[in-house]
C-alpha cells in the first residue's frame, strides 16, 4: 500500500476501533459486590486486606481507604465488619449531626488547630459520644476507643525499635484514646474522583451528596442530578434528591417563606414517589431478615427503599392529602408488613 | 509476508529473552505471587466477600503483570537492536522491515500470553469461589485478554519508534494502565472516544461481582475493535520503520 | 588523584550521563504533566479543597524519584560491564571502592537534582493554591526521602551485582512497593504463626530495610494535626539508613572485588 492510500485507509479504521470499542462499556451495570457497601466492609475487614496495608486493585476500595483516614487525620485503624451501612436517610442524619460538632483534644498527640466533623461517610458507627470544647476545634470519638490500629502498639507490636519508630513517622495514636475526627470537607474531592472513575457507583453520589450540602446546598443538588443523569433508574438517588429538597423546605418554613417551601415540598415528594416506584420494581419478592435478597439486593437498598415508601407517604400527608397517604401506606404495607411508620399512618386524623 | 521469517524473528526475540535470563523475573514474581497465596489461604478466608476480594486481587495481578512484560518486551525490542547493532545484519538479509516488526511485535504477545497461561492455572486451582459467579463473564474475560494483550504490544512497539526508551515504556503505560481513568478527568475527556484501552477489554470486575456475560454483539465489538486497534499500530509502526534510515 | 577527587570526578560523570540521557527529564516531565491534569480537577468550585492536590502530587513526585534512582543504579555497573568502560577507568589508580562509592554518589545526587526540583514547584504550588506547608514536618519528609534514596541506591549496586539487570531493575523496584506489604503482612502474621514462623518474621524484620519509615507524607498532609518528629527519631533513622547502606556496600564491594575484569 503507498503512501497516499495507506493513511485514508488507516484512518478510516481508525474511526472504526474507536466507534467500536466506544460503544461498549462493560462497567456499565448497576450493583455489583465492588459498589457495595456491606461487602466492602466486610472484604477491607478480612485478613488479607489487613496484610495488603494499603494495597487495593479497586479504585473505589482505594477512595474508601482514603475517607476513612482523612476522617481520622491519617490514622488507620482496623476496619469492622459490626459495623453497619448506613441508609440514605441515616447518612442524612450524621452528617448533620457532626457537621454541628466541633471538639477539643485533650491529649498532646494532635497539636495544632483544625475543623472537624463526622464520621459518617458511608458505615455506621452508631450513635457517638462526642466530646468538643471551645478553643482548639477537634471532634474526639469516645465510643470507637479501643478500635485496633493497624499500626499496632506497642505491647503487640513484635518489631521492637522499628515499631516504635514507625508509630512515629505515622499519623497514630494510641488506640485506648478516643479518635480524633477531621474536617469532612477535604473528603469532598474523594468523592468527586468516585464517581468520575466510577459513575455507575450511585452510592458515591449519595454520600458526596450529603457531604456537599453542609458547603452548599445546591451544589449537592447539581452532584445528585449528575448521578440522575447517569444513572437514572437508581432509586437511591431520588431519595437521595428528597432528603436534600425536603431540607431546603424545611429552612424556608421556617424562615417564614411557605409559598416556596410548599414548591420544594412538591418537588421532594415527587422524587420520593418516583423513588418508591423504582425501588419496589428493583426489589425482588424474597427478602432474608437482614434485608437482603436475590440480585445483589442489600439491607442498605432494603433500608433505602422503606425509606422512599415512608417520606412518599409523609410528603403526601404533608401536602394535605390525609386520605392519599393513608390509601398508600395500605399499599406500602403489603411490601413491608412490619415496617412501623407505615402502620401509624393509618393512624394519623 | 513470509510466515518463515515471521516464525525465524519472533523466535530470535524469544531466545533472546531467555539470553538474558528474564525467565528469572518471571520466576521471581511467580514465587512471590504464589507466596502471596500461600500466606492468603494460610491466615484463612473469613467471609465469602474475602474470597471474592482475593480473587479479583490474583486476576487483576496476574493480567497487570502479562501486560507489563508484554509492553517491556515489546518495548525494547527495535531500540535494543539498534544499540547493540544487530538490527544491521538482520536487515542486510531476504527480510522487509514490515516482518522484522511483526515477528518481533508476535514475540512480545506470545510471551504475554504464555506468562498469562502460566499464573492463570494457580490462581484458578488455589483461589476458591465462594460466591456465586458467572462462568460466560469468566470465558469472555479469558477470551479478551489474548486481544488485550495484542494491543499492548503493537502500542509499545509503535511507540518506541517514536519516543525514547522511557518516554515510550511511560506513555505505553500510561495508556495500558490508566486510559480509562485519565479519560475521565474534565481536560482529557475529549479523548475518551479516540483512545485505544486495553483496560476496556478487562471484565474481571465484572465477573467477580457476579454480572453476566456481555451480549454476543458488545463482546464481538469489543473484539473487533481490539483487534483493529492492534493492526492499526502495527500498521503505524511499520510504516514509521520503513520510512526512517537506520 | 585523591580518593576524594576520584569519588568527586566519578560521581559527576554519572549525574552528567544521568541528565545527558534526559531520562530525569522526561521522568520529571511526565510526573509534572500527570501533577497538572489532576490540578485541572475543579471540585465544584470550592475553594480550600488542598489535601487531594497535596497527596497526588507528593505520591507521584516520591514514586517517580525512586523509579529513577532504582533505573539509575541498577543499570551503573552492567553497563560498565556490557560496554567495556570500566577497564580504562580501573586501569587508573582508582580503587573498586572508591568507583562503588562514586557511583553511588552520583546517583544520590541525581536523586537529589530529581527530588529537588520536584519539592520547589510543590512549594510553589502549594504556596499559589494558599495551603499551609507545615514547614518542619515537610523538611523532615525531604530529609528522610534522601536518606531513603541512599538506601535504595546501595540496595539496587546490590542486586545488580547479585542478578542480572532486568532481575536487578524488578526486584530493586518491588523492593520499594512491596515494602508497606511485607510489613503490614509480617505484623498480621506473628500471631497466627508458630515458634519458628514468629522467629522468621523477626530475622526478617531486621534483615530487610524497612522503607516505610522514611515516608513522612501521610504527616505532611495532615500537618494542621501532626508536628515534627522528635530529632531522636531523625537521629535513629539517619543511623538506621547509614547502617544498611554500610551493609549494602560492603557486601556490594565484596561482590565487585571477586568479579572477574
Amino acid at each position: 500500500m503507498n503512501a497516499k492510500t495507506f493513511w485514508p485507509v488507516w484512518g478510516t479504521a481508525f474511526v472504526a476501533a474507536a466507534f467500536l470499542g466506544y460503544r461498549v462499556n462493560p462497567m456499565a451495570y448497576t450493583g455489583g459486590r465492588s459498589r457495595d457497601d456491606q461487602e466492602r466492609l466486610r472484604r477491607n475487614s478480612s485478613a488479607i486486606a489487613t496484610m495488603l496495608g494499603e494495597f487495593r486493585t479497586s479504585m473505589s476500595d482505594i477512595m474508601f481507604i482514603k475517607t476513612e483516614r482523612y476522617l481520622h487525620a491519617g490514622v488507620g485503624y482496623v476496619p469492622h465488619m459490626e459495623e453497619s451501612v448506613m441508609t440514605a436517610e441515616q447518612l442524612s442524619e450524621e452528617v448533620d449531626e457532626h457537621q454541628s460538632e466541633l471538639g477539643i483534644p485533650d491529649d498532646d498527640h494532635p497539636h495544632h488547630h483544625g475543623h472537624s466533623h463526622s464520621h459518617s461517610h458511608g458505615h455506621d458507627h452508631g450513635h457517638h459520644h462526642h466530646e468538643h470544647g471551645e478553643e482548639h476545634g477537634f471532634e474526639l470519638d469516645h465510643d470507637h476507643a479501643g478500635t485496633p490500629t493497624l499500626i499496632p502498639a506497642a505491647e503487640r507490636d513484635f518489631r521492637g525499635f522499628i515499631g516504635r519508630l514507625h508509630r512515629e513517622v505515622k499519623p497514630w495514636r494510641d488506640p485506648t484514646k478516643a479518635h480524633i475526627h477531621t474536617d469532612g470537607r477535604e473528603l469532598i474531592p474523594w468523592f468527586r474522583m468516585m464517581t468520575l472513575t466510577d459513575p455507575n457507583y450511585v452510592r458515591g453520589f449519595v454520600a458526596g451528596g450529603f457531604w456537599l450540602q453542609a458547603e452548599d446546598p445546591s451544589l449537592a443538588l447539581e452532584f445528585v442530578n449528575e448521578g440522575l443523569r447517569l444513572n437514572p433508574e437508581a432509586f437511591q438517588l431520588y431519595v437521595s434528591r428528597g432528603f436534600l429538597t425536603i431540607r431546603r423546605y424545611r429552612r424556608l418554613n421556617e424562615a417564614g417563606h411557605e409559598d416556596e417551601a410548599r414548591e420544594y415540598l412538591t418537588l421532594a415528594h415527587a422524587d420520593f414517589a418516583r423513588g418508591a416506584e423504582l425501588a419496589l420494581v428493583e426489589r425482588p419478592e424474597e427478602i432474608n431478615d437482614d434485608g437482603s435478597g436475590p440480585g445483589g439486593w442489600t439491607g442498605y437498598h432494603e433500608g433505602d427503599a422503606m425509606a422512599a415508601v415512608n417520606m412518599h407517604v409523609v410528603t403526601t400527608r404533608m401536602l394535605g392529602n390525609l386520605e392519599e397517604s393513608k390509601r398508600l401506606a395500605r399499599s406500602y404495607i403489603e411490601f413491608f408488613p412490619d415496617f412501623v411508620p407505615l402502620q401509624n399512618a393509618l393512624n394519623y386524623e | 509476508m513470509n510466515k518463515i521469517h515471521l516464525m525465524a524473528i519472533g523466535r530470535g526475540a524469544v531466545l533472546e529473552m531467555l539470553r538474558r535470563k528474564d525467565l528469572a523475573v518471571l520466576g521471581l514474581f511467580m514465587t512471590v505471587y504464589l507466596l502471596f497465596l500461600a500466606a492468603a489461604r494460610f491466615v484463612g478466608l473469613e467471609t465469602p466477600a474475602a474470597g471474592t476480594f482475593l480473587l479479583n486481587l490474583s486476576l487483576t495481578l496476574i493480567i497487570a503483570l502479562a501486560h507489563l512484560l508484554t509492553l517491556l518486551m515489546a518495548a525494547r525490542q527495535i531500540p535494543d537492536e539498534l544499540e547493540r547493532r544487530t538490527l544491521y545484519p538482520l536487515m542486510a538479509r531476504p527480510v522487509q522491515r514490515a516482518e522484522i516488526l511483526l515477528g518481533k511485535g508476535l514475540a512480545s504477545w506470545a510471551v504475554g500470553l504464555a506468562v498469562f497461561a502460566v499464573l492463570l492455572v494457580p490462581t484458578l486451582l488455589l483461589v476458591p469461589r465462594m460466591e456465586a459467579y458467572v462462568p460466560g463473564t469468566l470465558a469472555q474475560t479469558l477470551l479478551l485478554q489474548p486481544v488485550a494483550l495484542g494491543m499492548t504490544a503493537s502500542v509499545a512497539l509503535c511507540f518506541s519508534l517514536l519516543f525514547p526508551r522511557v518516554l515510550a515504556v511511560f506513555l505505553s503505560g500510561l495508556l495500558v494502565f490508566a486510559a480509562g481513568m485519565l479519560v475521565r478527568l474534565p481536560l482529557l475527556a475529549v479523548l475518551s472516544r479516540w483512545l485505544p484501552d486495553p483496560g476496556r477489554l478487562n471484565l474481571v470486575l465484572r465477573y467477580t461481582d457476579g454480572i453476566g456475560p456481555l451480549s454476543a454483539a458488545d463482546f464481538l465489538s469489543l473484539t473487533v475493535s481490539g483487534l483493529l486497534w492492534s493492526g492499526l499500530f502495527l500498521a503505524a509502526a511499520c510504516r514509521i520503520f520503513q520510512e526512517r534510515s537506520v | 588523584m585523591g580518593n576524594a577527587a576520584a569519588v568527586r570526578v566519578i560521581a559527576k560523570s554519572v549525574l552528567v550521563e544521568a541528565v545527558r540521557r534526559k531520562e530525569i527529564y522526561v521522568i520529571i516531565l511526565l510526573c509534572c504533566a500527570l501533577i497538572g491534569v489532576v490540578m485541572t480537577l475543579d471540585f465544584f468550585g470550592l475553594e480550600g479543597l488542598v489535601k487531594f492536590y497535596r497527596e497526588v502530587a507528593l505520591k507521584l513526585m516520591g514514586v517517580s524519584t525512586a523509579i529513577a534512582v532504582v533505573l539509575l543504579a541498577t543499570r551503573q555497573l552492567p553497563r560498565e560491564f556490557e560496554f567495556r568502560t570500566i577497564y580504562p577507568l580501573l586501569a587508573r589508580p582508582v580503587g573498586r571502592l572508591t568507583f562503588l562509592i562514586g557511583k553511588g554518589l552520583g546517583v544520590c545526587a541525581a536523586a537529589a537534582f530529581c527530588f529537588g526540583l520536584f519539592m520547589v514547584l510543590y512549594v510553589a504550588g502549594i504556596l499559589s493554591l494558599g495551603g499551609d506547608l507545615g514547614w518542619g514536618l515537610f523538611v523532615q519528609h525531604i530529609y528522610l526521602q534522601m536518606l531513603l534514596m541512599m538506601l535504595l541506591t546501595s540496595a539496587c549496586f546490590l542486586l545488580s551485582l547479585l542478578f542480572n539487570y532486568d532481575a536487578a531493575l524488578v526486584m530493586g523496584l518491588l523492593l520499594y512497593s512491596a515494602s508497606g506489604i511485607l510489613s503490614s503482612t509480617s505484623l498480621f502474621l506473628y500471631d497466627l504463626t508458630t515458634d519458628i514462623g514468629r522467629l522468621l518474621l523477626i530475622v526478617l524484620n531486621y534483615l530487610l530495610p524497612q522503607l516505610v519509615l522514611f515516608d513522612l507524607s501521610e504527616k505532611v498532609l495532615h500537618s494542621e494535626l501532626w508536628g515534627p518528629v522528635s530529632g531522636m527519631t531523625l537521629v535513629v533513622l539517619t543511623a538506621y539508613a547509614l547502617g544498611y547502606t554500610l551493609v549494602f556496600t560492603a557486601l556490594s564491594y565484596r561482590l565487585f572485588r571477586r568479579r572477574p575484569l
